[in-house]
């Protein structure tokens, strides 16, 4: 059967950015989540947003940016995104001045998000440029320049003009409040993790820090798991999380999920009792997750409800995994310490199934993990499954002071692919929901970490001597003591670009379509420098390619943000 | 006895010298013997030269270290554990109002690592490290890092004889520099323009200044910085040629004195770490140097010299005799090859080239 009625009417746009602005301002929902999240983010004081991929971050700030936009009764607000930092990791390992460049280009996009707030509240085109040229000493369009040079080429060889700099950009802040009349300004910040790059991810809330003003509140979207932005930022003392990450014990969640099917316009009566409740539980608190289920299983044609179900869900499995396993690729030193962690999800969610599955009338999907076993590289590793959203981190319990347990819930499509919610050989996506909507049992479940991932040194990765394949003893070692040889840093992002776009976490559907262009990431970026994108698409079908090239390097940028 | 003795000597020789320490015959050293008879003159380019001589003395290091402490290497190679506290971990837990935090949550979200571990672990890395090390050590890398600044001063040296030979104008440049008529009789051509520097060394800022404004005369404009900070890590290199390692006051004046005031007279202990970042200074000290004197020679040339005529034909042989002096064959950091080298200097120098500017004017007499 298909479900095609009910895909007749519904268009799927899983990514905010690619939403128009009225679609956007339709499909956002207003319960009372969302309001508070929206209502933090206007606030004064300097802020996180906090979620993993696909929660909606993004969606938030813009809903808040085009709120302010229109209702001149609002703050001003400015929205830039940062998911491009990654073209600048090469920089890092060749040029000293990699951090000066850096920050010039967080000055220009935040000054050229600035302008388009002018623009977009329809002031005089030459007054805005006039102000702007005032305080960088450097027309809007040479700012763009920049921009585009870093965000093409990586800022290699790029000089930064002068004229970036922080106290130009507060002068900015000044103006932009005069000449829109507002009292006071958010300034949204979105893909602000800068995940590959420890280093731009200190410099960046470095800049964030400077930002804050009594008139200027800057936000940021980040990813959980992060709790290192440097020695000037503390979280909860200098910043307030925002957590956009709805928890599925949260009472709100049910109606919360609901409330997003509806805003999707989808026809629940069309499908069948009970999937679309399982799919709430199965995207755990990310909507673009149970979007891309309900996509998946309307356009799918499937012999059985179960069956389909079943398909959406392994999909959904494997796409994630996917996605955690490409960190290894983004921060290669990690490699063993992401390959062990997704040995201990699984086995996590062996555990949590099976614990599940013996009983009826209780679920039990919190996990506790004692604290003693936690070492650098154990926190990282489960950083790394926070960050991927494949466990909501609780707040830790103690029982004394060698007692203390992590708490995490595992995400629960693993856990409904492994039937941990089926208590008898007939599939009822119905009975499956009724038992997850049960009570759920006081204590975690407990485990060391050596019960769940035995047999494991963790270690880091590091990089071998390029001439004579000895690994190095350590991160900072700058000669091979083997052969004396300079040990160079390669860039992971450049290695990056000789894989082939199968690394992507985007399903096998999507592929087929970018493989018609491109079958390395490198094509993909390469197509992003100007130069060659006008080049490369001949007359014929050039709107679909140049579709299909923007497609890609979203995908591209996700990947890497 | 012993007065008829001493007695005796006194009568053969004037000369009474007074002892204070116990010397014992030594016969003349046969340095001839200590040299390889072989000539073999090195071509390989300076920076060639120079990189393998610093790998060279990092595999003493390590051989030495391998020896003395496999077990130092293996644990700092472990990173430090973190001082997260468990609750600040994961950034999630919603704080429960915008109500700006009272004071007590503020004081409990107090992050203990972070403010203060910036300060201390370095510190504490540092302290760690220099007692793990022993004398023997500390000793050699202090000789290790003496052998890293001869190295530097052999590539400026090297460099410029190589240099006299292939460019025209560096070699114009030296025609009045007078030399001793022994050196002209006896050595072999090529190594002429070695005879030139025979009173130049290159372990002060005036001396690089010298070579490259004067000898090379490319100006050092845009690498003042780089060469007054090797001027500071000669200065250690003096104490320890000059002084048993130990800190001068003319040294610490150049050093800066406010920070090594206190430390004059002090033994220099150059631990495995810090060499190891002297090493990766100086190396990339000399590759800056090289690329800095690469880029001036080619610009000048270009500017001055007809020889160029801008196809890669009719260049290559001029181009690569130029090139070879700077170019790093080994890998890692290997140059570029010839042909991409010689494309990246036409695309920056051939406009305003003196070819250019002459095939213009013949343009426009025609």
């Amino acid at each position: 059967m298909k479900f095609s009625a009910a895909a007749a009417d519904v268009s799927f746009v899983e990514r905010a950015d690619e939403l128009d602005e009225e679609s956007l301002v339709r499909k956002t929902v207003d319960n009372q989540f969302y309001l508070d999240i929206r209502r933090r983010l206007l606030s004064q004081g300097a802020k996180l947003l906090v979620g993993p991929r696909g929660t909606g971050k993004t969606h938030q700030m813009r809903f808040v940016y085009q709120e302010c936009v229109r209702d001149s009764s609002k703050p001003a607000a400015i929205f830039s995104s940062f998911s491009r930092y990654v073209r600048l990791e090469p920089l890092l390992k060749t040029s000293r001045s990699a951090s000066t460049v850096f920050q010039a280009w967080v000055v220009a996009k935040i000054a050229l998000a600035g302008f388009s707030l002018l623009r977009d509240i329809e002031l005089p085109a030459d007054q805005v440029e006039r102000s702007f040229t005032q305080c960088f000493d450097l027309a809007s369009d040479e700012s763009e320049r920049f921009v585009s040079l870093i965000e093409s080429r990586g800022g290699k060889e790029v000089a930064p003009p002068e004229g970036l700099t922080l106290g130009a950009l507060h002068l900015w802040f000044d103006q932009l409040l005069q000449l829109s009349g507002r009292t006071r300004l958010v300034v949204l910040l979105d893909d602000a993790a800068l995940s590959m790059t420890p280093e731009y991810l200190v410099e960046f809330f470095n800049i964030f820090q400077d930002l804050k003003s009594p008139t200027v509140s800057p936000k940021a979207s980040v990813y959980p798991g992060t709790s290192q932005y440097g020695p000037r930022l503390h979280l909860r003392h200098d910043v307030q999380p925002i957590n956009a990450w709805l928890s599925i014990e949260d009472p709100a969640y049910d109606e919360t999920m609901s409330k997003l099917v509806e805003a999707w316009s989808v026809r629940l009566a069309e499908l069948p009792e009970g999937v679309v409740d399982l799919f709430k539980y199965a995207s755990f608190g990310v909507p673009r997750v149970l979007m891309s289920l309900l996509r998946t299983f309307i356009e799918g044609s499937w012999g059985t409800v179960q069956q389909g179900v079943n398909a959406v869900i392994e999909q959904q499995v494997e796409l994630m995994l996917a996605e955690y396993e490409s960190l290894a690729q983004k921060v290669p030193q990690f490699g063993t310490v992401i390959n062990a962690g997704a040995i201990l999800f699984n086995s996590i969610a062996d555990q949590v199934a099976d614990a599940n599955r013996q009983q009826e009338d209780s679920r039990q999907v919190v996990i506790g993990i004692a604290a003693k076993d936690i070492h650098t590289l154990e926190t990282r590793m489960l950083r790394f499954l926070v960050e991927v959203g494949f466990l909501y981190p609780m707040s830790s319990v103690k029982h004394g002071d060698d007692r203390a347990y992590l708490r995490f819930i595992p995400h629960l499509a693993p856990l409904i692919h492994r039937r941990a919610f089926q208590h008898s050989s007939g599939f009822s996506a119905k009975k499956q929901v009724a038992f997850l909507r049960t009570e759920h049992k006081r204590q975690p479940l407990r485990f060391s970490l050596s019960k769940l991932l035995p047999n494991v040194r963790l270690h880091l990765d590091l990089s071998r001597c390029t001439r004579c394949d000895t690994p190095r003893l350590s991160e900072t070692q700058k000669f091979c003591h083997n052969c004396g040889a300079e040990l160079i840093n390669q860039s992971a992002y450049e290695a990056c670009m000789a894989l082939s776009i199968d690394v992507l976490p985007i399903t096998e559907r999507q592929k087929e379509a970018l493989r018609e262009q491109f079958s390395t990431i490198g094509d993909i970026i390469a197509a992003q420098d100007p130069a060659t994108e006008l080049r490369s698409f001949g007359l014929i079908g050039q709107r679909r390619a140049a579709n299909i090239a923007e497609k890609a390097q979203k995908y591209v940028d996700e990947y890497f943000s | 006895m012993s007065a008829a003795d001493s007695a005796g000597k006194k009568s053969r020789s004037s000369e009474w010298v007074l002892q204070a320490t116990i010397t014992q015959p030594m016969a003349p050293f046969c340095s001839e013997e200590a040299i390889d008879p072989d000539l073999e003159v090195d071509h390989r380019s300076a920076i060639d030269q120079f990189v393998a001589t610093i790998e060279a003395l990092n595999v003493v290091l390590s051989r030495h270290s391998r020896r003395e402490a496999a077990v130092a290497a293996k644990s700092s190679s472990v990173p430090e554990p973190e001082e997260d506290r468990l609750d600040s971990l994961f950034a999630i837990d919603p704080s429960p109002d915008d109500a700006e935090s009272s004071p007590s949550v503020a004081q409990e979200a107090d992050w203990p690592g972070a403010g203060a571990s910036v300060v201390t672990e370095p510190a504490s890395a540092e302290g760690s490290s220099a007692w793990c090390e022993d004398d023997v050590t500390l000793q050699l890398n202090n000789l290790v890092f003496l052998g890293y600044m001869s190295a530097v001063e052999s590539y400026f040296r090297c460099l410029t004889r190589q240099l006299i030979w292939a460019d025209e104008f560096t070699a114009e440049a030296v025609q009045d520099v007078k030399i001793t008529f022994g050196a002209a009789r006896h050595a072999e051509p090529g190594l002429l323009p070695e005879v030139l520097m025979e009173d130049m060394t290159f372990i002060t800022l005036d001396s690089v200044k010298d070579l490259l404004v004067k000898v090379i005369g490319i100006g050092m404009e845009r690498i003042t910085d780089l060469i007054k900070e090797y001027d500071r890590i000669c200065q250690l290199r003096h104490c320890i040629v000059h002084r048993f390692g130990r800190l001068g006051s003319k040294n610490a004046m150049k050093l800066g004195f406010g920070t090594h005031r206190t430390l004059l007279e002090r033994k220099i202990k150059i631990r495995s770490a810090q060499l190891e970042a002297l090493a990766f200074n100086l190396l990339n000290f000399v590759k800056a140097i090289n690329n800095h004197i690469y880029s001036g020679v080619m610009k000048r040339s270009a500017e001055e010299s007809l020889e160029w005529q801008w196809d890669a034909d009719n260049d290559s042989a001029a181009f690569e005799r130029l090139y070879s002096v700077f170019r790093q064959t080994t890998s890692p950091g290997a140059s570029a090859d010839t042909e991409r080298a010689y494309a990246d200097f036409k695309d920056k120098c051939e406009k305003g080239s003196a070819t250019q500017v002459q095939r213009a004017k013949q343009a426009r007499k025609a």
